[in-house]
């Protein structure tokens, strides 16, 4: 059941809802954790399994770290506990995304070494949304350790936690210490939660119905070219950009936009990505709750960049490798995540060159910013195109087209592309000239522009919509 | 309080009104279509001595009007002319562009460049009765066409009694309402029937007929003078045809259902007779049968070719979108079984085989 589906917006969404507001607190948790299994299951009742069998293990082993702090046990008990729960989480995570990754790879190298294996890979459905829970769940069990977090009393409020169905299958990867809270503690929905949960909503559906579903066919048109030419290349590769863009922030929207008129409040998950200046930027915009648990339950305790320059460099790599394996059990993801390490890591070293050139550039207002964005814009889109391409020969081909950026462009492609992408481009401005990203708030845009903003929305999304398509990221 | 209704009310007119021009915005920027002008398929016709014909040159979506006011491209001089007469059939509905079956019919019959080449002209009209022969005549005349394809819609008769031939045809106004100035309305609608679930469609239908019936008589089936009545005018329209100097095809009427009405089949067979609500399911195939045995036997009378599409076209929804109107491989089909006649009519190398 997709958020842009009929069965979802008509009949889902409105029964929930519905009967939502109606209950008491504790009723509205136990309604929530019904429905949210009603929406998980209705791709598969079977991927219930899984995420029960996380949540009860992440429960019970937060428990006894619990009772362990109140009772003093050992730190190395403490921490078998902890390892418990790393070890079975990443294994479910690890047998179901990249079991037949690694045993195709394992096989693969063995015949380069002359070594005929009978290596088998296993008929594996991937669960919806298990990188997403599993990471929700982790991180709750080491908050715990860490003793940054109480373990709830309550299953079933920790089950909701984890499995609340707007989060559920795409994120944002929501922090147990933010989202725990708001469900043991009644919520409160006020008038301006429900604006601008509406308003999420609207824009969500807007950037993901009309642009990310009308760019899909160039992408997929450059994406299967098996000749490639650079006019392809370039038009497939700046479609994807905005495509992936507004397809996982239209998501994530469309959820926090849901969360927010049921009372929750989500973590802000895309901040203008493509307004960075440099790679660390980016990552402080682009899927904050990925790159913000990675930082903190993996770069950190690396020892993030207390160790020396080198050792730096090294747990950045690691931490964007390991960024880029989460996406799914492909070279291309490992590549792109060791591509965006590269380029964080080449940023660092070139920080002390790039000040000074800040300092000469200033001569001219604006213009070192400009080649800021316009180079990190640039290596952005490179970095999609190693996310998207389906091989790494598809990879070399690709780039190789590159050396001739316009060979074979499709212009008349391309004005389609860029007027698709122009309401996107508009509302961004304004987000980025205000710094206010509620682009429509009540107290700042009279009613009438916001009426004329609203009804020109639900025309791109209802009227001018692409074919529709899944979300990009529902199969991470 | 009534300060804030009006606030409502103002605030729904300024929503209404942007949703409007953005659907001219996106009409004039994606089909070329006027700002101010009404852009519906009703829009492509004006009222004429014929009763209505298509307006030269018109556009509406996939519907572009030739020079002649005939949907398709303009014929090429010196080029065998073939004229297709019929209802929505034939000037084509759910097809893509290009595959109604007239044009799929003229690349059939085009596909050997060095053979002889052919105009299929498309005199189809939306709900037209086929007595209308003063347009066909000037139809032919216009094009001197040597064949002319007949393929009457039957149902397009209900509750018809008299032929429509030899009768003085009067201008028929523009049957557009206010609604269809409002250019989002249309687009709504068609929006709603595109994702609506079938189950609610077919309710609707229901609840339409219904409505639509509750104080009258219901038919079984049409009384035997609206089958007199269709078939004077298919015979009166081959002879007027025949007197313009085309040689006549006629086609038997084929349908969704086929021969018989299955269970599985009611909620197409509701909306067909959402059309027409006072005749009964049954009745329907009742009343394509009975105008194909008169279509038959007018082959035989008038020593006419006859080809039996209703026999020949399977019924189900790979040849058709809806209860009668083709999909592409559907109108492909039809121009297959007419290809061959008319191929020996244009050469009068045809002998009828009756």
């Amino acid at each position: 059941m997709l958020f842009n589906s009929i069965e979802f917006l008509f009949v889902f969404l409105p029964i929930v809802l519905g009967i939502y507001y109606v209950l008491p607190h504790r009723g509205q948790n136990a309604f929530l954790v019904l429905a949210s299994c009603v929406f998980y299951a209705s791709w598969d009742w079977r991927f219930l399994a899984p995420l029960l069998f996380t949540s009860s293990l992440d429960y019970w082993i937060s428990k006894r770290l619990e009772t362990a702090k109140e009772q003093n046990w050992p730190a190395q008990r403490r921490k078998q506990y902890l390892l418990i729960s790393v070890v079975s989480n990443l294994s479910l995570l690890g047998f179901f995304k990249y079991f037949n990754f690694f045993a195709e790879t394992l096989a693969q190298l063995l015949a380069l070494l002359g070594l005929q294996t009978d290596i088998h890979t296993l008929n594996i459905v991937l669960p919806v949304a298990i990188s997403f829970y599993t990471f929700q769940a982790l991180s709750y069990t080491i908050d715990v350790y860490r003793g940054e977090l109480h373990a709830t009393k309550s299953f079933w409020d920790f089950f909701l936690a984890v499995l609340y169905f707007p989060h559920l299958v795409a994120g944002p990867i929501q922090r147990a210490s933010l989202l725990l809270p708001q469900v043991v503690n009644p919520r409160k929905i006020n008038a301006k939660q429900v604006t601008e949960g509406l308003h999420l909503i609207a824009w969500g559906f807007c950037k993901k119905v009309f642009i990310a579903d009308n760019l899909s066919p160039f992408v997929d048109a450059a994406f299967s070219n098996s000749a490639p030419t650079g006019g392809t290349v370039v038009l497939g590769v700046f479609a994807f950009t905005f495509q992936i863009y507004c397809d996982f922030s239209g998501y994530t929207d469309i959820a926090r936009g849901i969360a927010k008129i049921m009372g929750f409040e989500f973590t802000l998950n895309f901040n203008l990505p493509y307004t960075a200046l440099n790679p660390s930027d980016f990552w402080r915009r682009w899927h904050i709750s990925l790159s913000s648990w990675l930082r903190d339950y993996l770069y950190k305790p690396l020892g993030g960049s207390r160790d020396g320059t080198w050792a730096t460099h090294r747990n950045l790599l690691i931490t964007m490798l390991l960024g880029g394996l989460w996406h799914g059990a492909a070279w291309n993801f490992i590549l792109w995540g060791l591509y965006h390490g590269t380029i964080l890591v080449l940023h660092r070293i070139a920080t002390p060159g790039l000040v000074r050139m800040d300092k000469v550039m200033r001569v001219v207002p604006g213009l070192w910013p400009l080649l800021a964005w316009a180079s990190m814009f640039l290596m952005t889109c490179y970095g999609w195109l190693l996310f998207r391409a389906t091989s790494l020969h598809q990879v070399g081909q690709m780039t190789l087209a590159l050396a001739q950026p316009l060979d074979g462009m499709d212009w008349a492609a391309l004005q389609k592309v860029c007027l698709t992408i122009a309401p996107l481009v508009l509302v961004q401005l304004i987000q980025w000239r205000t710094g206010v990203l509620y682009f429509l708030d009540p107290q700042r845009v009279p009613a009438a522009v916001r009426t004329v903003a609203y009804a020109s929305m639900v025309y791109l999304t209802l009227f001018l919509g692409g074919q529709p398509q899944s979300f990009v990221y529902f199969q991470f | 309080m009534i300060k804030s209704i009006f606030k409502v009310l103002g605030y729904g007119l300024l929503a209404l009104a942007t949703l409007d021009i953005a659907a001219r915005i996106d009409d004039a920027v994606t089909e070329g279509a006027a700002f101010w002008q009404p852009y519906t398929l009703d829009a492509l016709f004006r009222p004429s001595e014929f009763g209505r014909e298509g307006i030269p040159g018109k556009r509406y979506g996939k519907w572009q009007m030739n020079q002649l006011g005939y949907r398709g491209p303009e014929p090429v001089p010196g080029r065998i002319n073939v004229v297709t007469f019929g209802a929505s059939e034939t000037i084509g509905l759910y097809e893509s562009p290009g595959k109604e079956y007239p044009r799929q019919l003229e690349t059939l019959l085009n596909a050997n460049p060095s053979g002889p080449q052919y105009n299929v002209v498309n005199l189809g009209l939306f709900g037209m009765r086929i007595g209308r022969t003063s347009y066909l005549v000037r139809g032919i005349e216009q094009t001197q066409a040597k064949v002319a394809i007949i393929y009457p819609s039957p149902a397009n008769y209900f509750g018809t009694n008299v032929p429509l031939c030899g009768q003085q045809t009067r201008p028929v106004a523009s049957d557009m309402g206010p609604l269809d100035y409002l250019r989002i309305g249309g687009k709504a609608e068609q929006l709603f029937k595109k994702h609506a679930p079938e189950e609610v469609m077919t309710l609707l239908r229901q609840y339409g007929i219904w409505r639509a019936t509750r104080e009258t008589t219901l038919l079984d089936r049409v009384p035997e003078s609206t089958i007199e009545a269709l078939k004077a005018d298919i015979a009166c329209a081959a002879r007027a045809a025949e007197q313009a100097g085309a040689r006549v095809i006629l086609v038997t009427h084929a349908n969704y259902f086929g021969s018989a009405l299955q269970f599985k089949d009611m909620p197409m067979m509701l909306a067909w007779r959402r059309f027409y609500p006072r005749l009964k399911e049954g009745g329907f195939l009742d009343l394509e049968h009975r105008t194909n045995t008169a279509v038959k036997e007018l082959g035989v009378e008038l020593n006419m070719p006859v080809v039996d599409a209703a026999a020949s076209i399977p019924s189900g929804s790979i040849y058709f979108a809806d209860f009668v109107h083709f999909t592409d491989v559907g109108s492909m089909q039809m121009a297959k079984l007419l290809e061959p006649i008319v191929v020996q009519l244009a050469s009068k190398n045809y002998i009828n085989p009756e």
